[in-house]
């Protein structure tokens, strides 16, 4: 099987581990993974915010060599640049100027933004292979974890079509296919702060701490994420967390990818988990056998 | 019902003056109260003509915003009728100055006092672009899409909120990195921010752990795309200037 890969920039440098995971998982699972030759960053929440035209043109960009290499659909890990890429997308097929506008933008002839490739975030591609990876786990991922989607998988829900809206639901069965128990919670889809981690890190402190709280409250072992983002939020930004809350936590946050990685057997290293500011140690089994079954 | 034609004062009315209550009107829905009051108290209503010829500001000013929203983001202020489930669930709420449905109703008198408020905001920085607003509304204002429009407005104009430097720095920065080197560097673009904002030692504590980490390096990662991403920034910005009058 051979789908199209956008990492990011994300996975090219603070999420490094975000990236192994899915590599080491898609290699396990006899994915071919074609990277989009020269791909370009997708513009990411600046560019939406202060430049409208270059946040089209940016993903525009991505998704035309993608088109270009054959590729008919790209797998996007990374939340902000899956949402970049579907806005883009979105605009360039919904807008005749918007599209003009970007054929200029990008120096192509029209016509050529015409049938872009699918864009997929992970969780909605590893569904579609239930039984792939159910064949393949090892170890059963015994542990109780939350699993949190954050803002921009699910939101707006008219372009982005996946999943419920408000409590999605997509994350928490592949947890559960190779063996995990998740919580039910309230902070599935409240923001982390995204993008304000440098400039306003305080409004993540703030809206992270309550995530982390609603999460140890409900005694999660772990908080499962697919957004580098909330990864980073939740775990590089742990002391301005941990400052707000009743009970300092140091219950790790885990990509889905290494999730399903350590249930497939892969090695921590493969699955890049020694790259986490929180440490990630989980408690030995404590789910009673008949749950995971 | 006189709302479209008439420019009213929100704010400074006298305590007196009569009150009329206004419907927003939306295709195919009943008509639906606004929530807000207007006075419409004589000598204070303007005429569009008098309000047009007592306001002399920049070209782009004359038209309104309400109007340039839906232009150029197809957003329909109009369509907001203040129920104020955006701003409930807004996770910025807090620190915003001016709440997200307030920004709508400031844009929906098209007086250019309101308009100036709005620019002038925290809150259309202090906004995540979270899309929580506008998927939650009940009329579907697309309200993450107005704040972008109105945080270039507020930059085009050069009206920005001082106290937003340190956010606008890091945007800034952020897109400089991509225009030189097509992809986003780290560091190089961390450096751009600390020296645009002077927030030198802000974060030295997290940086050694993150070389440690290899989640860092000191060379920018881009590909062959640097100067395709380069000239498509340059075109981009000649456009821009040739629409521009
Ligand atoms: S939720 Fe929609 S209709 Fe209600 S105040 Fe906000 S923008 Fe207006
Ligand atoms: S997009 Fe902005 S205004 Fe809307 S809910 Fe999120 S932070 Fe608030």
């Amino acid at each position: 099987m051979r789908v199209g890969y956008y990492p990011g920039c994300s996975l090219t440098g603070t999420s490094r581990e975000f990236d192994e995971s899915v590599r080491s998982v898609a290699r396990a699972l006899e994915i071919d993974l074609a990277e989009v030759p020269e791909w370009n960053c997708c513009g990411s929440s600046p560019a939406h915010m202060i430049d409208t035209t270059m946040s089209i043109a940016l993903p525009a960009n991505v998704l035309l060599k993608a088109k270009r290499a054959g590729l008919a659909e790209v797998l996007t890990p990374c939340a902000a640049c899956y949402s970049r890429l579907l806005m883009g997308k979105h605009e360039i097929e919904t807008k005749p100027a918007t599209r003009a506008q970007v054929e200029r933008v990008l120096g192509c002839p029209p016509g050529s933004l015409d049938e872009l490739p699918k864009v997929l975030n992970v969780i909605e591609f590893l569904a579609q292979i239930p039984e792939t990876i159910a064949a393949k786990v090892t170890s059963k991922f015994e542990h109780t974890v939350a699993c949190y989607y954050g803002c921009l998988l699910v939101r707006p829900p008219k372009v982005t079509r996946f999943d419920r809206t408000e409590d999605p639901v997509e994350m928490d069965k592949l947890v559960a296919l190779v063996g995990g128990k998740t919580i039910d919670w309230s902070f599935k889809t409240e923001c982390c702060g995204a993008s304000f981690s440098i400039s306003r890190t305080s409004v993540v402190g703030r809206l992270s701490s309550k995530i982390m709280q609603d999460a140890t409250r409900r005694h999660a072992e772990a908080i499962v994420v697919s957004c580098p983002m909330c990864h980073s939020n939740l775990d590089l930004r742990r002391r301005e967390i941990n400052r707000r809350m009743e009970k300092p936590t140091l219950i790790p946050v885990l990509f889905i990818t290494q999730v399903i990685g350590l249930a497939l057997g892969l090695s921590e290293k493969r699955l890049g988990l020694k790259r986490h500011f929180v440490p990630v140690k989980l408690p030995a089994k404590t789910l009673p056998a008949q749950v995971v079954s | 019902m006189g709302q479209p034609d008439t420019v009213t004062q929100m704010h400074d009315t006298a305590p007196d003056a009569p009150r009329v209550r206004c419907f927003a009107v939306k295709k195919g829905t009943n008509r639906r109260p606004i929530g807000a009051y207007f006075s419409q108290s004589e000598g204070r209503t303007l005429t569009p003509e008098k309000y047009m010829s007592c306001h002399h500001e920049s070209p782009s000013a004359r038209h309104s915003l309400a109007a340039r929203l839906k232009e150029v983001g197809e957003v329909d202020v109009a369509d907001c009728y203040q129920c104020g489930k955006c701003t409930a669930g807004c996770p910025a709420a807090e620190e915003m100055d001016v709440a997200p449905s307030q920004i709508l109703r400031l844009l929906q008198t098209e007086s250019p006092k309101h308009e100036k408020r709005a620019l002038e905001s925290m809150s259309i920085w202090l906004c995540i672009g979270c899309e929580t607003c506008v998927t939650r509304c009940p009329q579907e204002v697309d309200l993450p899409r107005a704040m972008d429009i109105l945080r270039q407005e507020s930059l085009a104009r050069n009206v920005a909120n001082r106290a937003a430097d340190d956010i606008v720095a890091f945007h800034k920065a952020f897109l400089h990195s991509i225009e030189r080197s097509g992809r986003v560097f780290e560091f190089g673009m961390i450096g751009d921010y600390k020296l645009r904002t002077g927030h030198l030692f802000q974060d030295l504590g997290a940086a050694p752990s993150m070389f440690l980490k290899g989640k860092m390096s000191l060379l920018p990662h881009g590909g062959g795309s640097k100067r395709e991403v380069g000239r498509m920034f340059a075109r981009a910005r000649a456009a821009k200037k040739e629409s521009q009058p």
